[in-house]
């Protein structure tokens, strides 16, 4: 585990003393981190400093201090930031709408944002995210008949609009249901053009499942960097099965056939100890199985 | 439909397909050579002509009828510009930007309905203070009344400065107008999708302007109409223009230190303040005279430099979040 880890050959993302305070709170502590291609999952408890980071990635938000270089661009600097905002895709924690949009009007007015402005070029773009986020029969639909799940899906097929080489998506998958969040899986895994995602999830299982790398942010610090595969080794030989609830563990539950799985530094001797998740290194490193 | 339109150059004698379309429309449209209003229009035929459309899928792939078919039905579902779209449409602003302007609040139908009660309030108001009209109506470089009224001038005079007191609602309250619709053009609070909009390229400046541009021309027609239905000159609009755009500019530009609402309500404060200590100083003139006229022309080349020089301030989030 290292603060600051080299994840591919091509940096695609370099921030160096990130910091960003809002008032008396310090939400980015001297962030470094360093990414390359491939989708990266961002983890942290609420108020760790997630949507900060994402939101200066996305050069929505500004840095107090530090730097950082997007697809090779400087945000702070006008020119390369108007660069940057070309080639990115992003989904904000909390998108608004214009709840008297029909969602293929919304569509319509971020292409137009991201500065498709030819009328066939920029339907025929709408009706192809449409189709990828399968909303092509809910095109006509006012925004706000829509539930929450399908208020998301837009979120991701406006993110999609213009075949960003960045997506940088803030938790894409809250208020999903299963079968959406593996819809999603499968949409990430199979994006042309292999772009560059970055996202901020609550969901460890989500991580490991189609997340070449993993970042945990716990107050503002990047406390982790690696591979899912690497996180979830951290908890290695501190997760145990037993008939019974054992004292010595941080964390318990009886799983579905009656057994209980324990987590801890220290199983007793003797313990049945089982493979660990990325779920289980994520709550050891971040204090939850405590 | 017959087919009026250039038809392209198609690689093969084209052979009609159906009374309404001619093969030469359809070869065209394969091809890609039709122009953006005649491809519309075959688009909207081919899905209910079958002949068409088995003409169609001989000279094209399937993925791509499918792929044009999305289209179609994508296009049909976005709705048509309300009347102040069709309005922007006919003074031929392109149509990407009256799409863009689709999520301004104050070009909305109900915004502007509220408008219309705000001025009719204000109208009302004028023909309370005076109901038989303003007799010989104000001027604007009416003197200050002071003093008994003796003679003749001080009572011109003051038959000058009941008729701006009758009129102050509507000249205090019409520069407002478009500074609200300004501020919640491009307030954070009320535009919902505004990270969006910070998110994406087009230039948050370029797009502040534009929606600028637009509310207050839509709002200043609703204005100046109120105007000719008050009991004063026919003039009086036109007094009002260039502290109208004052306040506008001077809100935008207060806005890149403390945010546009916050800019706005600071702008319509100083506003309100000026015309109220004018009238209570009995030289209600002096805001819409030469002087004011003046002194707002000075406001708004000062508000574009510092539009100009801070105009980077609106490509970052300004209000700052509860937490992290």
């Amino acid at each position: 585990m290292s603060e600051s880890v080299d994840i591919g050959c091509e940096p695609v993302i370099a921030a160096r003393q990130l910091t960003r305070r809002y008032g008396g709170t310090l939400a980015l502590d001297g962030v470094e981190l360093t990414l390359g291609r491939g989708v990266t999952g961002l983890l942290g408890p609420n108020g760790a400093g997630k949507t900060t980071l994402l939101s200066i990635l996305a050069t929505v938000a500004a840095p107090d201090a530090g730097r950082l270089s997007v697809l090779g661009q400087d945000p702070a600097d006008a020119g390369q930031r108007v660069e940057i905002r070309r080639r990115l895709g992003y989904l904000p924690q909390d998108l608004g709408f214009h709840r008297h949009f029909t969602v293929a009007a919304f569509l319509d007015y971020v292409a137009i944002l991201k500065e498709i402005t030819d009328p066939r070029r920029r339907h025929a773009e709408v009706a192809r995210v449409l189709a990828q986020l399968d909303l092509a029969e809910r095109a006509g639909q006012r925004i706000r008949t829509l539930s929450g799940g399908l208020r998301r899906r837009l979120g991701l097929a406006q993110a999609l609009l213009g075949q960003p080489e960045l997506l940088v998506l803030d938790e894409p998958v809250a208020g999903l249901d299963v079968e959406q969040r593996l819809r999603f899986r499968e949409l990430i895994s199979g994006l042309p053009g292999d772009p560059v995602v970055v996202l901020a999830t609550h969901h460890a299982d989500d991580v490991a499942a189609i997340c070449s790398s993993v970042v945990v942010l716990l107050d503002g610090r990047v406390r982790f960097s690696g591979t899912p595969a690497e996180l979830a080794g951290l908890a290695a030989g501190r997760v145990w099965r037993a008939a019974e609830r054992q004292a010595g563990a941080e964390l318990s539950w009886r799983t579905g056939d009656g057994q209980w799985r324990h987590i801890g530094h220290e199983p007793p001797p003797g313990a049945a100890v089982v493979p660990p998740t990325a779920e289980d290194g994520y709550l050891l490193l971040s204090g939850g199985a405590r | 439909m017959t087919g009026p339109g250039r038809a392209g150059r198609p690689s093969r004698p084209a052979q009609p397909a159906c009374a309404q379309l001619s093969g030469g429309l359809l070869a065209g449209y394969a091809s890609g050579a039709l122009d953006e209003a005649t491809a519309w229009s075959v688009e909207a035929h081919v899905p209910g002509c079958a002949p068409c459309r088995t003409a169609l899928a001989a000279r094209l792939d399937g993925s791509r009828l499918e792929r044009n078919k999305s289209v179609l039905l994508t296009r049909l579902a976005l709705p048509r510009p309300g009347p102040v779209g069709r309005a922007l449409r006919w003074c031929r602003v392109p149509d990407h930007v009256v799409t863009l302007l689709s999520a301004t609040p104050a070009l909305r139908r109900s915004w502007l309905a509220g408008v219309a009660l705000v001025l009719a309030a204000a109208i009302g108001a004028a023909y309370l203070v005076a109901p038989d009209g303003l007799a010989g109506g104000p001027a604007l470089a009416g003197p200050a009344v002071g003093g008994p009224a003796t003679s003749g001038a001080t009572l011109a005079a003051a038959a000058a400065v009941r008729a701006w007191v009758a009129l102050m609602p509507y000249l205090a309250i019409a520069p407002l107008v478009p500074l609200i619709a300004v501020a919640a053009a491009f307030s954070a609070r009320l535009d919902p999708a505004y990270e969006l909009a910070l998110a994406a390229p087009v230039s948050a400046l370029w797009l502040l302007l534009v929606r600028a541009t637009a509310v207050v021309a839509v709002t200043l027609v609703p204005t100046a109409v109120a105007a000719l239905a008050l009991p004063g000159p026919w003039w009086l609009a036109s007094v009002l223009l260039l502290p109208a755009l004052a306040v506008c500019a001077a809100a935008l530009a207060a806005g890149t230190a403390v945010g546009p609402v916050t800019g706005a309500v600071g702008a319509g404060a100083a506003w309100l303040a000026v015309v109220t200590a004018a009238t209570v100083a009995q030289r209600p003139a002096v805001a819409f005279g030469p002087a004011g006229q003046a002194a707002a022309a000075a406001v708004l080349l000062a508000a574009a430099a510092v539009l100009a020089v801070r105009r980077d301030r609106f490509e970052s989030v300004r209000t700052r979040r509860a937490g992290p």
